[in-house]
């Protein structure tokens, strides 16, 4: 017959076992969450609702292209006051002369 | 070893206490004749079936589903007292039988195995101490059942010669 001692070792052992397997399971937990909190924490823009950008656009550019100065604070206010979606910045001066020209 | 079912399966694969007390308790001395054979000393056959339990527990869902459960706990101890064996093989081995006996075996009979090749030994005890078949003996050792058979054959002409010189 085996001894009793070898019931309680085999006993002992697998209670350490199985202890070893919740505290790997809960170190994994762990470090999901740490790294789910941690893309939420560095990632801020990513979360906002409104997913836009202000754009601005200086009456000294719009001067340098033609605009005398009133109209040009007046249509730097325009743009300012406005959002547009995340999409490509505002371009090169060269371009919105263009869009002024064409649209105003 | 028995022809009982495992303990509930599911109890098992939940890795259960319980499951895992019964499974000793139904086997363990099967385990420990089969590791002894192998392992050479009863301390290491000890250890061998503490291992075995430990690596059952660690993978008790393939526990939970194995075929043949009696060929497979026997190959399970078997490697366990194989590494065992092993660890052990810079150290002097003990073939005192007096010292790797148990009380349970005749003194003379544990000289009379001593003699004999390992792999005869082993064989022995797969087929009397953990009741396999030549079949199942042959699935744990990964040789031909008919091996498994001239293996068994041969290591009781030893015995018997063995035992026959003595007296």
């Amino acid at each position: 017959m085996p001894p009793p001692e070898l019931r309680q070792r085999v006993t002992r052992g697998i209670e350490r076992v199985r202890a070893h397997e919740r505290r790997a399971w809960l170190a994994a937990c762990a470090a999901t969450l740490l790294v789910t909190c941690a893309v939420r924490i560095t990632m801020p823009a990513l979360e906002t609702a409104d997913a836009t950008v202000p754009r601005t656009i200086a009456p000294r550019e719009l001067v340098a292209i033609g605009f005398d100065a009133a109209d040009a604070e007046r249509l730097a206010r325009m743009w300012s006051s406005s959002r547009v979606p995340r999409v490509a910045p505002i371009q090169a001066t060269a371009s919105v002369a263009s869009f002024v020209q064409g649209g105003l | 070893m028995t022809d009982l079912p495992l303990p509930d399966r599911r109890a098992l694969a939940e890795g259960r206490a319980d499951a895992f007390a019964e499974l000793y308790d139904r086997h363990a001395v099967r385990m420990l004749a089969v590791a002894r054979a192998i392992a050479g000393s009863a301390a290491d056959a000890e250890d061998a079936v503490h291992e075995t339990f430990l690596d059952l527990y660690r993978s008790r869902g393939a526990l939970a589903s194995a075929r043949d459960e009696r060929a497979y706990l026997v190959r399970a101890v078997r490697n366990a007292a194989l590494r065992v064996r092993d660890r052990r093989r810079d150290e002097p081995l003990e073939r005192d039988p007096a010292a790797a006996s148990s009380p349970d075996r005749d003194m003379e009979l544990e000289r009379a195995l001593a003699t004999l090749p390992a792999e005869q030994r082993e064989v022995l005890a797969l087929k009397l101490d953990a009741e396999l078949t030549f079949e199942q003996i042959g699935a744990v050792l990964a040789i031909p059942a008919n091996t498994a058979s001239s293996r068994y054959r041969y290591a009781l002409e030893k015995l018997r010669a063995a035992l026959g010189g003595a007296r």
